[in-house]
Order: structure tokens, then sequence, then C-alpha cells
């Protein structure tokens, strides 16, 4: 059975830094520093858009509210009942007769 | 001895450390549960957030019933005490509210303009001594005061100055049109525990599509009481009720209701109904009945106003039911138009004898004219001719003694006897709409059917459920072919007859064609007719070539009792009105 064994006089490797590596880890600082700010730009713009957001939900509620008083205020004014009761205090009164007039088919009865 | 003495501390400390555990998992363990909720009552508040109700609608999409804004009047007993203690400065307050209350108090009785001085009065002292009595409560620290309170009577009450009187926002349910339409909406009260609960018609019987489902809001609270405002707030959105769009024509609806009130005055009915139904779809455009209440302020009224005597109160027939008699008779083969009756005097049957209703006798009527003289005796000829098997099944086929379905509570079914129990006299009494019990309604639907070549078609009110794109529609839905559509061509033919050579002809408006018949009952009390009341009725629909209604008019109790002089001139008066709104040219 053989068995390999690693070479023992392969001389290790040794790290050396040098320019590049510098330049990386610059590098990786500029990243990380253009994260911080695009994390800060959009935190700042999220708080103030949800403040924004909360104006737009109180006035979209507000409308609503609005719109749902003028509806019940149309639906009073427009009320039959309460239209008859003018038109019966303005003298309008039931016409005795009505009649609807119908013009004649224009087709030939015959060919 | 020095081995004792450690053993000693070593078992203290295991005795000390048991009792902790021990401890430990009674509190976080067993009582756990108790504790967690009185943590939780300490640093949570539940909210609990409001359906919106559903709004009905009219046909043409005008708001029937609403929701309005209102509040809930409330006291904080602790800050009303800080200041006002004594008995003289709580009867000071509660004469201050009762007098800002007063006027919206007083508007929610039936007819307040009719109310006597002493009726106000009493009204203000029961208030004023009601608010004693909450202000006054010792072991409490928070009572409501007056529920449903307008933003004008919550400016007088603010104004006051009271400290510990507070204000919640409420809803109210808001009826534009009054008293319209009454007893197809029901209204709104309370259920056991206080929740809003519709009552009667489509609030009744759309309750639970109407009310929605409320959510709720929990938040924490800091050691002061405020909501922590946080993302970890809990709990489930509110859930708004559907709208309904319902069939009525509110012009329609107007213009029966108008005629009905009219007509009870005039002929001193009990009751008035009027229904009016699309024959072609089963659409009910209109329906009545007066007395009736209004809803915005239902409490002011009694229970049998709410009542939809339309659909719920059943009543013996009379004549008009020889319309379904000579239908069948005719579908079947029977008989035909120019069919002759012997009509010579009395049917004698079973120790009976059936008159008719003049004991005038016109011997060898066709069928025409036992329609037009309303004669007892050829309806009871046509009758037995007939059998009792063939009539009974044609009865049922026309939807009597069964519910038509209709969306609204409380409907009556009416009292058809079981085959078994049918004697000869009841088949010959049965032509003529008598010994057997219908509902306005159901009446309705049956002459539909002979307006629509024969087609029953099942009567509803909600064409539409929800609204902004979860929205169900409900389609007409026809129930059976009851007769042949040659019969109810003929049957059209025969009921326009009946009525332009029936007693009241003389009532119809030239040009108007309009099939009917009139029916004038006497009511069954205790197994004997009442020979002092009577139900008075017409059935009809119009215009005969192509009907675009079908209608009944129903009193109960009127002077004079017969449906001729009662019930057909109300339902020509509406007639008038209805063939110039729809534009249907005279002829």
């Amino acid at each position: 059975m053989k068995v390999l064994k690693k070479n023992t006089d392969e001389k290790k490797k040794r790290f050396v830094f040098n320019r590049s590596h510098g330049r990386f880890i610059w590098f990786l600082f500029l990243i990380f520093v253009i994260l911080v700010g695009v994390k800060l730009y959009f935190t700042n713009l999220l708080a103030t858009s949800g403040v924004r957001l909360t104006a737009t939900t109180q006035k979209v509620e507000k409308l609503e509210e609005e719109k749902a008083k003028l509806e019940n205020q149309i639906s009073k004014l427009g009320s039959i009942t309460r239209l008859q009761k003018i038109a019966k205090k303005t003298g309008f009164v039931e016409p005795e007769k009505v009649e609807i007039l119908t013009a004649p088919e224009p087709l030939a009865q015959k060919p | 001895m020095r081995y004792w003495r450690f053993f000693l501390v070593q078992l203290l400390f295991l005795v000390f450390t048991a009792a902790i555990v021990g401890r430990l998992f009674y509190w976080q363990i067993v009582k756990h549960e108790s504790f967690a909720a009185k943590a939780a009552e300490q640093h949570e508040v539940t909210t609990l957030l409001e359906a919106k109700r559903g709004r009905i609608f009219a046909s043409d999409g005008s708001l029937l019933v609403g929701n309005d804004k209102a509040f809930l009047l409330f006291a904080n007993l602790t800050e009303f005490r800080k200041e006002k203690n004594s008995k003289k400065d709580i009867k000071k307050a509660a004469d201050d509210i009762s007098k800002a209350l007063f006027d919206e108090i007083v508007s929610f009785q039936a007819d307040p303009k009719k109310m006597s001085k002493a009726e106000k009065e009493s009204i203000f002292a029961a208030t004023r001594s009601n608010l004693i009595k909450k202000l006054s409560s010792e072991n409490l620290v928070w009572v409501p005061l007056e529920k449903k309170v307008s933003e004008g009577a919550r400016k007088k009450v603010e104004s006051l100055k009271i400290p510990g009187l507070g204000f919640q926002e409420v809803s109210k349910r808001y009826y534009p049109e009054g008293s319209l339409a009454s007893q197809i909406f029901g209204f709104v009260g309370k259920d056991k525990d206080g929740l809003d609960t519709g009552y009667f018609g489509l609030e009744g019987y759309y309750n639970v599509q109407l009310a929605g489902k409320p959510g709720q809001l929990i938040q924490e609270l800091d050691a002061s009481g405020n909501p922590i405002l946080t993302n970890d707030e809990d709990g489930s959105f509110p859930t708004d009720g559907f709208d309904l769009t319902t069939t009525i024509d509110r012009n329609v609806q107007f213009i029966v209701e108008a005629e009905i009130q009219e007509g009870v005055k005039k002929y001193g009915a009990k009751i008035g109904s009027g229904v009016v139904m699309d024959p072609s779809t089963g659409e009910i455009l209109a329906m009545a009945n007066y007395p009736n209440f209004d809803p915005n302020k239902w409490q002011a009224f009694k229970e049998e106003d709410f009542r939809n005597s339309a659909i719920s109160d059943v009543f013996e027939p009379g004549s008009t039911f020889k319309s379904i008699t000579m239908s069948s008779a005719l579908d079947a083969g029977i008989i035909r138009p120019n069919t002759v009756c012997p009509c010579k005097g009395p049917i004698k049957i079973s120790g009976y004898e059936i008159q008719t209703f003049n004991n005038k006798y016109n011997p060898k009527s066709t069928i025409v004219e036992v329609l037009q003289h309303s004669d007892n005796v050829g309806a009871g000829f046509v009758g037995q001719k007939m059998g009792k098997d063939k009539f009974l099944e044609y009865i049922k086929n026309f939807g009597f003694g069964q519910l038509s379905g209709i969306d609204l509570q409380g409907e009556g079914v009416g009292l058809i006897k079981e085959r078994q129990n049918w004697s000869d006299v009841d088949l010959v009494t049965a032509s003529f709409g008598q010994g057997l019990s219908v509902s306005a309604l159901q009446m309705v639907a049956a002459l539909g059917a002979i307006a629509n070549d024969g087609r029953l078609m099942k009567p509803y009110i909600v064409k539409r459920i929800g609204g902004e794109g979860k929205e169900i529609a409900i389609e007409p839905k026809e129930l059976r072919q009851v007769i042949k559509p040659e019969t109810a061509r003929i049957m059209k033919e025969l009921l326009l007859a009946a009525v332009e050579g029936g007693e009241a002809r003389n009532l119809i408006p030239h040009g108007y064609r309009v099939a009917g018949k009139t029916g004038t009952a006497q009511v069954a009390i205790a197994g004997h007719y009442d020979p002092t009341q009577a139900v008075a009725s017409f059935v009809g629909f119009g215009p005969v070539e192509d009907p675009k209604f079908v209608a009944i008019v129903k009193y109960v109790d009127p002077t004079p009792i017969y449906g001729a002089e009662t019930a057909e001139p109300t339902f020509f008066e509406i007639v008038k009105k209805l063939y110039p709104y729809w534009g249907i040219p005279r002829r």
C-alpha cells in the first residue's frame, strides 16, 4: 500500500501585501461607504415618505367622509317625498291628461 | 463535624433552589395564562374597528338607505365628580343636557308636530330623570348617556362645557325617503349584545351581507397609558358590508304608496297593500303598505307597523282566484272560451248551497260572462268539471301553498289543504277563491305567469350585491311553465273582457287595455266567516299585448266592501300614472 506524502520540501508561499491588495481594500471601503450612503438616503426617503403617506391617508379619509356627507345631502335634497312637497308648495299640479304620441313605422305595409 | 456542616449548607442551598424553581414553575407554567392576560390588560389596548354597513340603492342608482355620522354621548364620572359632586350640581347638569338634546329627542317621536305640551314635558322629565340616575351612579367610572346623537346636538352639549362629557363617533342608519318603502327595508336596531342588527325586510334578510365584519386594533401602551407607535400593532382590518341594488323604481314606489295611502283613508280600510311586478323577469318594481313607519325613528312605532302585509298576511283571495281556475281548466282542455255553463241557480252539494254574490243567476253563461259577472256558480261548475286532482296540481304549479322565495324577511306561505282533506264542497269553493289562503305576492306572481306566456317567474327585489369590483348580479329565474303560451294568450283576452265588461268598466281610462279580476272575500275567523269583515282586491296586468307590469291592490275591511268599488278604482288610478311614466301610448 502506497502512502502519498506531501512534499515536505515544497516551500510554503509567503503572503506579501502589495499595491494591488491595497487598491482592493480601498475599493471595498469605497463600496461600503456608497452602500452606507445609499442606505441613509433611502431610510431618510422612507421616513419622510411615511409622513407623506400618513398625511395622504388622512386626506383620503377626510375626502371619503366629505363624499359620504355630500352623497347623503344629495339623497336628502333629491328625496322624491321632499320634491313632491316643494312642487305642491310652488303651485305645480298633476296634469289631467297626458298623451303619448307615437310616430307611424316608416315601412311600406304592402309590397 | 466539618462534613456535617458542609452537608447542611448544601441541603439549605438545595431546598432554597428548589423553592425558587417551584415558585417560578408556578408563575410561569401554572399561572402563565392569567398573568399574561393581566399583563396584556396593562400594556395593551384593543379597539374595535366598526365595519361600514352596506347601503341600499334603487334600480336607477339613487340612494335609498345610507349611513350618517352620529355620536355616543358618554360621561367619565371620575372627571365629572371632580367639579360636580353635589346633588344640586348633578341635577343642574342633567337639566342642561336634557335641554340641549330635547329637540332631537322630540324629533324621534312618530309625529312631533302633533305632540301636546304635556307630552313634550313628560319626555323632558323622563330624559332628565334618566340622566340624573346615570350621572349619580356610584360604582361606575364610565356611563353612556345618549346613543346616536347628531352633529348639531353634539355642538349644543359641547357648548355647555360640562367636565367629563365626551363623544365617540358611531355610524347611524339613514333613510332619506323617510317612510317610503319602509316595510321593504325594515330597520337597524340592537341585538342582545348591543350591536347593530337588521330587522324585517331587506335589513333583516341581508343582515349578514350588509353588516360586514368588524376588525380590531391591538396597540401596546406605555407606562402612562399612551399608545406606543410601533410596527408591531396587531389585529385585523374591518370588512365593510356589501351594498345592495334593488329592483325598486322609486317613482313607481312613490305612485303606489301615495295611492294606497289615499285609498286607505278614503275607504276607511284597516290595511292597504299594493305590489307592482315586471311579469317577464319577476322584478318587484314597487311594494307598498299603509299604515307604514319611518325607519329613521322606528322606536316610535308599533310592532304591527313593521309588518309587510303584502308578503306576510295571507287571505282568502275570493273572485281573483277565478282567473287561476279558468286558466287551469282551459290549459287542461276541459273547457273552451265558448263553453256554456247552465248556471240556472245555486249549486247544492254535500248539504251546502253555493250562491252568486248577489243571488242573481245568468243561465247559459259563457266563460267570458262567468268572469264578467264574477259568477261563483259558473266557477264552481268549471271546478267540478276539472276535478280535485287536476285542479290541485295547477294550484300548486301556480305557486300557491309554498314560499315564492322572495328575498325579504317574513313571507307567509298561505294554506292549501292536502288532497286527502279536500271534500266535494272544497273543490267548488276553491274554484271561486274560498277555503284556501294566499298572499298578495303569490297572487301577483301567479297572474304574472298568465301575462308572461305561462312562465312563472321567481319574484325578487335585489338585483346586485356588492360593488366596485366585487359584484354579484342576480338574474331573473323562471320557475316553471305553468300553462301553455296559447292558454295564456286566451286568458289575457278573457281577463281583458272581464275588466271591460265588468261592473267597474266606467272606471277604465280610455285606451288603456288592462286585463284583470276583482275579488271580495269574507274573512274566516275561528272556522266561520265574519260577515262584518272583508278583503277587497284587484289583480291585473297591462298593456295586454305586451305586459309591462302585473299589480295587485288589496284592502282589508274597506267600506264599501267590494273590490270593484274600492281596490279596482285605486288600481286604475295607479295605472293612469304608470302609463305616462313609462311612455305607453293609448290604443
